[in-house]
């Protein structure tokens, strides 16, 4: 099983990286946002950035999250468009070898590319410092790993089961954008809707947020996580795939 | 006695009120190539799908390298394989990048997996361009590959749907050889999905034909002409009037009538006899050339059998 979920993986990442057209175009602005996440803002902010709030942020939750809806609309519906997902579903292969393969591509491109961001972010950031090289604080960089893998699971399982119903990579990719706008916006529009007095509770308990605060979100999104994997195993089934 | 590679008792599959498959009743013994002939629509897709578990009968069972469809798909799909209506290959990977991917998902060790992928595409031809992607490749090219794909892992059955549809007349030749001489030499059982009679003809040792999901007939070639085809004269001349069919159609002896690239085709019942025919014809002025006899074609067996149905 676990050998099948590589085979499958390394099929997706093989196929990730030499692709042209339109997937070159998604890989451009991707380097862009990494060179704005990853070089431009790190550098501008200094060693500050290292400890900032927007940072961990940016690479646990925004980073994955373009990057997660840029790949996992092909996943399915891009199999179905290009007729090979027939073929796929009438190999050996189970149909959990299949699913948790193109979800563990997805998450493993995701975190790897979060990671190398951060990582080259650190090294940007300290240019602009006093000297003296710092590092994120093991507990923030843990934090940022774990997150970024959370949230690019969640969200991995949220397009596959988006895939599975679009007819096209495109209808998928305009469902999963319509999903990217509500989820940056909606946190804004409801903060922005906040009277002054709960405003200041929010950033009080922001600011007051211990590791157990962190922990306990944590613990939450590793639920919803087995909730929408177990979700995805379920509606993945060869007979209904060939039907469709 | 050998197992079948295939065996159906009344298998059944609806989609709502539409019966896709019914009642097939079926054996193909192993190391054959069996041409399951139908025309579009007739069920042969949906058979193929049922007969590798990917979905399941309302009805009936079959037996598949004497394993159970519903129960043990995994294994009859680790055994067989598959090229369904497209050739489901990877355009953006290369040739070999393709082969690796479906070697190492049939757990092919890796020393293993790239002789046979010499072996195969040396064979086929496409050797030197297996660093090349799939998309820059021709229709015919990428055939033979999926070809190759579907013989990686040596199967003890391969399931094949249209395998040359939409090919050129040389790429389908072309295929044809190739597909013919690597299942002889590999000793695989082939089911073979067509409606291209001409090349069940050519490579099929047995033949069942489909209609509406019914199995209309089953046997060789040769013995479906006999039970179903009508003895034939192909008659090469002049003056094959409207007048002069009608003639012939009217007489006891004969089947049917037509002109087929200006010759005289005539069906004839039973054991009719040519030479009643032929004198006939002169009376009636036209002018004989040359006159063969023979049997009817898989096409032409095809042919009576759909109108049967009909009836």
């Amino acid at each position: 099983m676990i050998g099948d979920i590589t085979t499958v993986m390394t099929k997706e990442w093989r196929e990730f990286f030499s692709s042209g057209g339109d997937r070159r175009s998604g890989l451009i602005v991707l380097f862009i946002i990494a060179a704005i996440l990853g070089v431009y803002l790190p550098f501008r902010m200094g060693q500050p950035w290292i400890t900032s709030p927007f940072m961990v942020l940016s690479y646990s939750i925004y980073l994955p999250l373009i990057l997660v809806i840029n790949t996992i609309a092909d996943s399915i519906a891009g199999e179905r468009e290009r007729h090979t997902l027939e073929t796929l579903l009438a190999s050996r292969l189970s149909d959990r070898a299949i699913i948790l393969g193109k979800l563990g591509a997805v998450v493993g491109y995701s975190l790897a590319f979060t990671i190398i961001t951060a990582l080259i972010a650190m090294i940007a950031a300290n240019l602009h410092g006093d000297g003296s090289f710092q590092v994120y604080p093991v507990g923030v960089f843990g934090s940022i790993v774990a997150f970024a893998l959370l949230v690019s699971l969640l969200l991995a399982s949220v397009g596959v089961l988006v895939s599975l119903r679009a007819s096209s990579v495109r209808q998928a990719q305009l469902a999963m954008s319509a999903a990217l706008i509500v989820v940056i916006l909606l946190p804004l529009l409801i903060y922005s809707t906040l009277s002054d007095t709960a405003r200041q509770q929010f950033n009080s308990w922001i600011a007051s947020a211990n590791w157990a605060t962190v922990g306990e979100i944590a613990v939450v999104l590793i639920l919803i996580d087995f909730i929408f994997i177990a979700v995805v195993i379920l509606r993945f089934q060869r007979s209904r795939l060939i039907l469709s | 006695m050998t197992e079948a590679a295939i065996q159906t008792t009344d298998l059944t599959r609806d989609f709502g009120r539409v019966r896709a498959v019914d009642h097939l009743t079926l054996d193909v013994p192993p190391g054959i190539i069996f041409g399951f002939l139908g025309p579009n629509g007739a069920g042969k897709t949906t058979t193929i799908n049922l007969l590798l578990g990917l979905i399941e009968p309302t009805a009936g069972h079959a037996r598949i390298l004497g394993l159970d469809p519903r129960t043990q798909s995994e294994q009859i799909r680790t055994r067989s394989g598959a090229l369904l209506e497209f050739s489901g290959l990877y355009e953006r990977l290369t040739a070999e990048d393709n082969l690796d991917f479906y070697g190492r998902v049939w757990h092919i060790p890796p020393a293993e997996r790239q002789a046979r992928i010499k072996e195969l595409l040396t064979h086929l031809a496409l050797y030197d361009r297996r660093r090349e992607r799939v998309s820059t490749w021709s229709r015919g090219m990428k055939q033979k590959l999926a070809i190759a794909r579907v013989l990686l892992h040596r199967p003890d059955l391969i399931f094949l749907d249209e395998p040359t549809a939409g090919l050129d007349p040389v790429a389908a030749a072309a295929l044809r050889d190739d597909l013919e001489a690597l299942v002889q030499r590999e000793g695989t059982t082939v089911f073979l999905n067509t409606h291209n009679l001409p090349e069940a003809e050519r490579l099929c040792q047995q033949v069942g034909v489909i209609r509406e999901g019914r199995l209309s007939a089953v046997g060789s070639p040769d013995m479906l002409r006999q039970q179903t085809g009508h003895p034939q004269a192909e008659i090469v001349g002049e003056g094959f009037t409207p007048e002069v069919l009608s003639m012939l159609q009217a007489r006891p002896d004969v089947e049917s009538a037509t002109i087929q690239n200006g010759h005289l085709i005539v069906n004839l019942r039973d054991s009719a006899r040519v030479a009643p025919i032929v004198t006939a014809l002169v009376g009636a002025g036209a002018q004989i050339e040359e006159v063969r006899r023979g049997q009817a074609s898989l096409e032409d067996v095809f042919m009576t059998l759909m109108q049967e149905g009909e009836r």
